[in-house]
């Protein structure tokens, strides 16, 4: 993989408050990144890093060829800045201006040459499904369209890099899955990076994943990649004998999290694997005599990963309060 | 140069694309209306001294239109979180920081263009003199730069618009009240005081038909200086 973004110990304080503490990844050409955490987390200071619009106070960035940090905060900030494109949370329009005028000042703005911003725009206007509102006022659009026309702006210079921030905020439901579909599409041939506190969004549309917590990367890899961290540490075993016979005999270090008598002479183990294989779990209750009808690691949803990371962390996840732990649920 | 201009253009467009920027004009237009009525219609002045106090009129109806235009300039759009496009895109400070003023001070000398019917009239009714006109004009146009750049550092240093029209409106009122200043100071601050003074040291010649050389370097001068703290504002919070 060529990585196109790469940042290595980031970080970011604003006064007393670190916004970013150490962070370093890579990510490669048309990978869809979601940037994952809880409010506060750090997302948007890390897009807004990346955008440009903010230089890191410690550690570096590097946007293709051009890097910004530890000490190289020259000229390449404005390189960077006409590789990336960006939609801030809140789309940063224009409202007197029709569209076809904004999107032509943006263009110009980010170098596109004047007898190329008709095509141009018309084909990004195409894209994201504008193209019969360009002539309408930008403040009369529903904020789906305005939307839209913050990713056209950021697209139109054909960037390398496409940075949203929280795409889907304040978007109807009909809006939030064309919005979806929309941010899918804009992989493969650009590195997009997506953050949300929606898990839905993130399941959907990305191909990698960072969660950041309290400033901190806590992890990055693909859905695959995070649910196998996850499923190793949980088991789902089926046996002949009863649920609480079973129990007795597990190795120290599983944990039981659900068992059941199913009926028949079978019982069910949920077991959280804390230092202890899923053989060893396997040759323990093999030989106590109870046959193993099934034995399987738990498939976990992108929720539960991102819990139990967060949780992870000095179980700052409870501490953050209900309403925000509560918009995390969305899977 | 391009991108300087294409922000100074969308900036133009935009006092004029609102109510507010008319709202300007119109009170610009009113006020020197007003003065040019109340002083002189009726009087029996010769055509210089109506000149003269018409361009002593305009200097502080322009100073005040700068103020109220550049509030807007940066303020604004922090305001309405458009900024971030500017300070994203590929553009560099300087561009940003003078594009904004050129389309400022665009706007403030539109306003003065608006009320150039005064000397036209002195034109057509009395007896003109167009070296006294061209001074006076040259001299209000230096003294716009000097207070849309006040005021353009005002607004990229403010959390608001509110907070950059209170700042700048201080700011500007300073320029002219140096005189006072100097006169309750000694040498050698008493001097420099003076040749801060925005008015009586720099623009009273030039409504009178004398264009002085030291004011020429002044006011750009003056002008550099604040646009050079508009873009150490702007460099400061991608730092903060």
């Amino acid at each position: 993989m060529t990585a196109i973004v790469r940042t290595d110990r980031l970080s970011k304080s604003f006064g007393a408050v670190t916004a970013l503490a150490g962070v370093g990844f890579e990510c490669g050409a048309g990978e869809v990144v979601g940037v994952l955490g809880l409010n506060g987390a750090g997302k948007s200071t890390l897009l807004r890093i990346l955008a440009g619009e903010l230089l890191p106070s410690g550690g570096s960035v590097q946007v293709g060829p051009f890097r910004l940090g530890d000490g190289e905060q020259g000229d390449d900030s404005r390189a960077m800045r006409s590789r990336v494109g960006y939609l801030p949370e809140e789309p940063p329009l224009y409202r007197e201006m029709r569209v076809r005028e904004y999107l032509g000042f943006v263009g110009a703005l980010n170098g596109v040459a004047r007898h190329e911003l008709p095509d141009r725009i018309a084909v990004v206007a195409e894209r994201v499904h504008i193209d019969g509102h360009l002539d309408r006022v930008i403040g009369e659009l529903s904020m789906g369209y305005r939307k839209r026309v913050g990713i056209a702006q950021a697209l139109l210079h054909a960037p390398d890099v496409v940075l949203l921030d929280e795409p889907v905020s304040s978007l109807d439901p009909a809006e939030i899955v064309g919005m979806r579909e929309l941010v899918r599409s804009l992989g493969g041939r650009r590195t997009v990076f997506t953050s949300s506190h929606h898990l839905r969004e993130v399941h959907e549309t990305c191909d990698s994943i960072l969660v950041l917590h309290e400033g901190e990367l806590l992890a990055h890899g693909t859905q695959e990649e995070l649910g196998v961290l996850a499923d190793r540490q949980r088991l789902e075993v089926d046996v002949r004998g009863k649920a609480v016979d079973a129990v007795g005999r597990l190795p120290g270090g599983a944990e039981v999290v659900h068992s059941a008598d199913l009926g028949g002479g079978v019982s069910t183990l949920t077991l959280e694997l804390l230092d202890v294989e899923s053989e060893e779990v396997a040759g323990a209750l093999v030989g106590a005599g109870f046959g193993i009808r099934r034995l399987a690691p738990v498939r976990s949803d992108l929720e539960r990963v991102f819990l139990d990371l967060v949780r992870g962390d000095g179980g700052a996840a409870q501490a953050s309060g209900p309403g925000q732990t509560g918009e995390t649920g969305g899977s | 140069m391009s991108t300087v201009l294409l922000i100074a253009r969308r900036e133009l467009r935009a006092s004029f694309a609102g109510l507010y920027g008319w709202a300007i004009l119109a009170l610009v237009l009113m006020l020197d209306g007003l003065f040019f009525n109340a002083w002189t219609l009726g009087s029996q002045r010769p055509s210089s001294e109506v000149l003269s106090l018409f361009f002593y009129t305009n200097f502080g109806v322009t100073m005040a239109a700068a103020v109220f235009v550049t509030m807007r300039s940066f303020a604004a759009e922090r305001e309405q979180r458009t900024l971030v496009l500017l300070l994203t895109s590929p553009a560099g400070d300087w561009q940003v920081v003078l594009g904004k003023y050129l389309g400022a001070l665009g706007f403030v000398l539109c306003t003065v263009a608006a009320a150039a019917y005064i000397p036209v009239m002195v034109w057509l009714k009395g007896n003109l003199e167009w070296g006294q006109a061209a001074a006076g004009y040259l001299g209000i146009a230096l003294a716009a730069a000097v207070c849309t750049a006040i005021g353009t550092f005002c607004s990229a240093a403010s959390p608001n618009q509110l907070a950059a029209g209170v700042a700048a409106g201080f700011l500007v009122t300073l320029q002219v009240l140096f005189w006072l200043l100097s006169g309750i100071s000694d040498p050698p601050l008493d001097g420099v005081f003076a040749a801060m003074d925005l008015y009586r040291e720099h623009f009273e010649p030039f409504q009178d038909g004398a264009v002085h050389l030291k004011t020429l370097v002044y006011a750009p001068t003056v002008s550099f200086l604040f646009l050079l703290l508009s873009v150490r504002v702007l460099q400061a919070r991608r730092w903060r």
